[in-house]
């Protein structure tokens, strides 16, 4: 019984760490056909079931399954790309010595929540556009 | 002209705004009274660091 947990266990692991490195979706026989060891499909099969039910792996269609994480990955690597697309930048010219003192309140006070010296700029800007 | 290009890259730093945010600026500068967009944002920096109690004074 513990033996067969363990050999459980291990393949679950290995299953996964196989799905996490396919970027694009995979079936059971291309898993089966992969096992260095003879593994029965039925096996792969209900380890791939479990795996579905912990929302590891999603279920794309009748044959095809992909890792979640490796699906979420795509998922914000396009959509941090189509970010960064839509926001057009315009270059601005800021004294020297006002973005020091900006650099200085931001090195003295993280609480404040700054990213940058641009993320403080640019609040500074709406509130004063909003001011009016 | 060379002196102009050297007290820029001196006394400025050239930092990235959305382009929606600046035209908004555009849009405020001759209601409120700026001759440029640069002293729009100069005097919202002030501001803000008055805020958080950055003493800044007038002359600058």
């Amino acid at each position: 019984m513990r033996t067969s947990l363990l050999l459980e266990k291990h393949l679950k692991k290995q299953l996964l760490e196989f799905m996490e490195d396919r970027e694009e979706p995979f079936s059971i026989s291309l898993l089966v056909n992969c096992c260095l060891q003879p593994i029965p499909a039925t096996m792969i099969r209900d380890m791939l079931c479990k795996l579905v039910d912990e929302g590891e792996v999603i279920r794309i269609d009748d044959e095809r399954y992909m890792a979640t994480r490796v699906l979420m990955k795509k998922w914000l690597r396009q959509k941090i790309k189509r970010n960064e697309e839509d926001v057009n930048f315009d270059e601005l010219e800021v004294p020297r010595n006002l973005f020091k003192e900006i650099s200085k309140l931001l090195r003295e006070r993280p609480e404040l929540g700054y990213i940058d010296e641009s993320d403080f700029i640019r609040d500074a800007i709406r509130r004063s556009l909003y001011r009016r | 002209m060379p002196k102009t290009v050297a007290k820029t890259e001196a006394e400025y730093v050239f930092v990235k705004i959305p382009k929606s945010l600046l035209d908004e600026v555009d849009k405020a500068i001759g209601k409120h009274g700026y001759r440029s967009r640069t002293e729009f944002i100069k005097d919202a920096i002030r501001n803000l660091l008055r805020e958080y109690g950055v003493y800044r004074s007038e002359s600058e």
